[in-house]
């Protein structure tokens, strides 16, 4: 201990007030941030507010894999598990680590089974869990399809074509933002007349998600949609409605029918539980697979060999999405709140704390996926069968974990396979010699290239193709 | 993944969760009573806009905000609640059998060291060094700051006081004198969020305490005997012969000096930046005492200090789940125009401040102190009582006054240098809040 106060105080004042402490740096490198006496590199954890940090976290999440696999951030009063191992544990044990509210969000969604644990949770999640999976999701697929090519059919193209003949679209606009909705609606039993709103409400409350001005709205759409809900109840608990296949066969009631007629510990799920449902069921089905959409395009496009491959090969989709769900995971991760004290990888975490299971940090930990941050779709340690609650981990291979694990496990994980396989197997054949219009494409501000590790940041995917290719 | 066994201590953060039945677990109420309803959503503010950095010098609008809209705000992004109101804030902290306040040595890590500062002993010695070695010490500090080339009022004098003191009660050589204040200065910063400046805080604190074995209380001269025939030490060892060395330091730290240095250093930047503040508080002789309580008042150097909910408790119309970490901002209770008028003002010979020491929910006489939360709930015996000393708060607050007069009676024409933002900061989130640099000039 040699400089004196004096020295500190100055080296500390120059500090207080710095704008920007974290510099952008090229995407793959982290910011130093200091080392400890043993040589370990040091944690800071304001990088997580960083616009540095939103751009680029991998580097930043292999430094807490590598030297702090369990990271105790003392200013947002939180822990952080990274390894894929650790993670996969915590979320097996139902009980020891329940689920918690997610920041602001139970105010928007509601309070849902996300946040519940236990029988409490198996309960509610078997409620409509049931007719996203197995035999009902097999009924389900050709009106996904049919769906999806409704979107396409109907694509009124803004501009004319381009010079060299070639028609520019935005897939978000055009497909992917849309997309998932139309068919959660439709699972949901919702009538086709109040798409519309549906929207509006759908992208209120997600935008209110992050407890910031738009809140607000999210609150208020919230409530809407409660309101609306609460006549469609009235309707059907007096009249059941079906689903039916797309020769008009009945497939099951529709999901809101199932919750108006469902009982939990004796008594009828009241109007707000069934709106929390909803919402939780779009809320969770809506962005997710909109940006697996993306993603994967985006992807393909970036990587014209693999694309080439599985243009010949149809067979190729169910791997090209699993590998974008790992390399770009549209959801972080999940906070979990421990019931009793433990010890982990030498930290003490008491009981009550809570701890942010790194997803996106899980899927590029490289014990288990090699050269995590390369898009692969023909990569041999991943597991891409069907989805298993259990996951799967044989013979070098792994399920990825942007679905989760265990009892929380995404009862959305198969519906959105098909949304995704089938909606791009119908884009493919409306657009077969697509490319990205670099041009228009939002690029990264310091190198300059299009965005290429993607967490859920592709707002836009302009792709341009020959018209009536 | 290894489990706690029951038997093992309290974790840090103090609270012994009632273990849910591994089968089924419990229907946790908390969150269905926790849903925002429209009207109750707290737009007002984002919580990122509560730990950027421009909050270091200058958190009072954003705190206004919570203080006037959401006076417990749950604060996701820090995944904390924050409690802004006078009232609340105090209710909160005096409220031990549902909220656990941790010590400051708990804090910085000295998770096994008892803090003995509260025992008669320990308390004793540190009334001692006020009464006794603060008059030398100060006339040590002006020299200090008269001889000094750059001076500055914090360095110079307010630091060197509270080091100085601190010094004494743990023996420490005068020779190690610059090594003792350097080494203080990481301890004061161990509990930082800032992993580099906490880690660098726990080597100072293992250095100190290894230095602290070493030392012989006797060869470091500092006890005394003072002519009343009472002995009279300064040294803690002496005083409290069965500590250990962290349980010397956690008394030290139990002390609280950051709130003596800290409320020193705001009153002189208050009275250095305002002639009419310093003219008022040199116009009588409580001039400088109350000019000191509205510092403690409207720039306290310990801004917030945290608790845990011991269970889950419904307070402010939220139920608190047990473990929640509660933040309660002196800061903003005592700058809440319920207590206060005109608040935000620095007024030296405030009125409605109460003059006297406060008790129970920090009042006295009908009315509110400005709140020093690092130094506890005010004390419950007489102002002056007979068989201990004056409570820290009165001995902090008499030690904050009496450098402060000594300083400008003997510089009468000091002057900061101009252009010099001097205001009160803090060199990181929640940390001590204080005037860390007062460059002066000491004679027209
Ligand atoms: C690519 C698309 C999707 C991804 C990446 C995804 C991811 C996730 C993740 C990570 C969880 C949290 C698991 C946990 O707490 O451990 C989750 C839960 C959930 N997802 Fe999805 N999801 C997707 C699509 C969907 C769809 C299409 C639906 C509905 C039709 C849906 C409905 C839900 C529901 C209801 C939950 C709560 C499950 C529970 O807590 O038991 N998700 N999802």
């Amino acid at each position: 201990m040699t400089e004196s106060p004096e020295a500190l105080r100055d080296q500390a004042l120059l500090n207080v007030g710095a704008t920007s402490k974290f510099a952008p740096l090229p995407l793959g490198e982290a910011a130093d941030m200091g080392q400890a006496a043993d040589g370990t590199p040091l944690f800071d954890p304001q990088i997580f507010d960083s616009s540095e940090f939103a751009r680029n976290p991998y580097p930043y999440y292999r430094l807490l894999r590598d030297h702090h696999p369990v990271y105790h951030d003392k200013l947002h009063n939180a822990y952080y598990v990274t390894r894929f191992a650790d993670i996969t544990e915590c979320y097996f044990d139902d009980a020891g680590f329940n689920t918690i509210p997610k920041g602001s969000s139970s105010g928007v969604l509601g309070n849902t089974q996300l946040e519940l644990s236990g029988v409490e949770h198996r309960r509610r999640r078997n409620l409509y869990g049931q007719h996203l999976v197995g035999k009902s999701l097999t009924h389900r697929v050709p009106s996904i399809k049919r769906l999806a090519r409704e979107m396409i059919d109907n694509w009124s193209i803004e501009s004319a074509p381009g010079s060299d003949g070639r028609t520019t679209i935005e897939l978000g606009a055009a497909f992917a933002n849309e997309f998932p909705i139309r068919v959660v609606c439709e699972v949901l039993g919702f009538p086709p007349e109040a798409r519309g709103d549906f929207y509006y409400w759908y992208n209120s409350m997600m935008s209110g998600l992050g407890g910031s001005a738009t809140h607000k709205q999210g609150v208020e759409a919230r409530q809407h949609l409660e309101d609306y809900v609460g006549q469609l109840v009235a309707e059907r608990r007096v009249t059941p409605t079906w689903l039916h296949d797309d020769d008009g066969n009945p497939i099951s009631k529709d999901i809101i029918t199932k919750l108006c007629e469902t009982k939990v510990d004796g008594d009828y799920l009241s109007t707000e539980e069934i709106t929390s449902n909803i919402a939780l069921v779009v809320g969770g089905g809506g962005e997710t697979t909109r940006g697996a959409i993306m993603h994967l395009w985006y992807l393909l496009l970036t990587h014209p060999e693999q694309f080439a491959a599985l243009k010949n090969d149809d067979s190729l989709w169910d791997q090209a999405f699993h590998e974008t769900l790992r390399h770009s995971t549209p959801i972080g991760g999940q906070p979990r709140h421990n019931t009793h004290d433990l010890s982990l990888h030498g930290v003490d975490i008491p009981a009550g704390s809570l701890i942010n299971m790194v997803d996106f940090s899980a899927n590029h930990d490289e014990r288990i996926f090699s050269e995590p941050e390369a898009f692969n779709i023909f990569r041999d340690d991943l597991y891409s069968g069907k989805i298993l609650r259990s996951g799967y981990a044989k013979e070098g291979r792994c399920s990825h974990m942007a679905f989760g694990v265990g009892p929380h496990l995404c009862p959305g994980a198969w519906i959105s396979q098909q949304e995704a396989v089938e909606g791009s197997k119908a884009l493919l054949a409306a657009m077969p010699d697509v490319a990205l219009d670099l041009d228009k494409m939002q690029r990264d501000s310091i190198s300059g290239e299009p965005r290429d590790i993607g967490i859920s940041s592709i707002r836009e995917l302009w792709l341009t193709f020959a018209d009536g290719s | 993944m290894a489990r706690k066994p029951a038997d093992q201590p309290l974790p840090s953060n103090g609270v012994a969760i009632t273990r849910r039945s591994t089968q089924n677990s419990a229907y946790r109420t908390y969150e269905v009573h926790q849903r925002e309803r429209v009207g109750q959503s707290t737009e007002k503010i984002k919580p990122i806009a509560l730990i950027r950095d421009d909050q270091l010098v200058s958190p009072f609008d954003n705190l206004a905000i919570l203080r006037e809209h959401y006076p417990c705000y749950r604060d996701w992004l820090g995944n904390a609640y924050w409690l802004t109101r006078f009232e609340d804030v105090t209710s909160v902290f005096a409220d031990r059998a549902n909220f656990r306040v941790p010590t400051r040595a708990e804090n910085c890590g000295l998770t096994q060291a008892s803090d003995t500062s509260a025992s008669i002993p320990a308390h004793t010695v540190w009334a001692n060094l006020i009464d006794n070695a603060l008059p030398n010490i100060i006339s040590d500090a002006l020299k200090n700051l008269r001889s000094s080339d750059k001076p500055d009022v914090t360095i110079d004098y307010t630091l060197y006081i509270t080091t100085e003191l601190q010094r004494l009660a743990l023996d420490i050589p005068e020779q190690q004198r610059d090594w003792f204040s350097t080494t203080l200065w990481h301890i004061q910063r161990a509990d930082s969020w800032q992993v580099e400046v906490a880690e660098r805080g726990t080597a100072a604190i293992e250095e100190l305490i290894a230095q602290l074995s070493n030392v012989n209380p006797s060869s470091a001269g500092v006890s005394n005997t003072a002519t009343d025939k009472l002995p009279i030490t300064y040294s803690l060892r002496t005083a409290c012969p069965a500590a250990t060395p962290e349980d010397l330091l956690a008394t030290v730290l139990g002390f609280e000096a950051r709130t003596l240095h800290g409320g020193l250093a705001n009153l002189c930047q208050a009275l250095l930046a305002d002639d009419n503040a310093r003219s008022t508080a040199r116009s009588n002789n409580q001039g400088f005492k109350i000019a000191c309580l509205e510092t403690l008042r409207h720039a306290p150097p310990v801004p917030t200090v945290h608790c845990y909910a011991r269970h889950e408790v419904e307070r402010f119309g939220r139920l608190l789940p047990e473990g929640a970490l509660i933040r309660l901002s002196a800061l903003a209770a005592n700058r809440d125009p319920q207590q206060f008028d005109c608040p935000n003002e620095f007024l030296a010979n405030r009125s409605d401040i109460c003059h006297r020491e406060a008790r129970g929910q920090f009042r006295a006489d009908g009315l509110a102190t400005g709140l020093s939360l690092g130094m506890g709930l005010p004390s419950k015996h007489p102002a002056e009582p007979e068989d201990r000393p004056r409570s820290l708060y009165a001995l902090t607050r008499d030690a904050i006054v009496r450098s402060a007069t000594a300083l400008f009676d003997e510089f009468e024409d000091i002057t900061l240098q101009a252009d010099h933002d001097s205001r009160p900061r803090s060199l990181a989130m929640f940390e001590a809040h204080i005037a860390w640099s007062l460059p002066v000039k000491l004679r027209n």
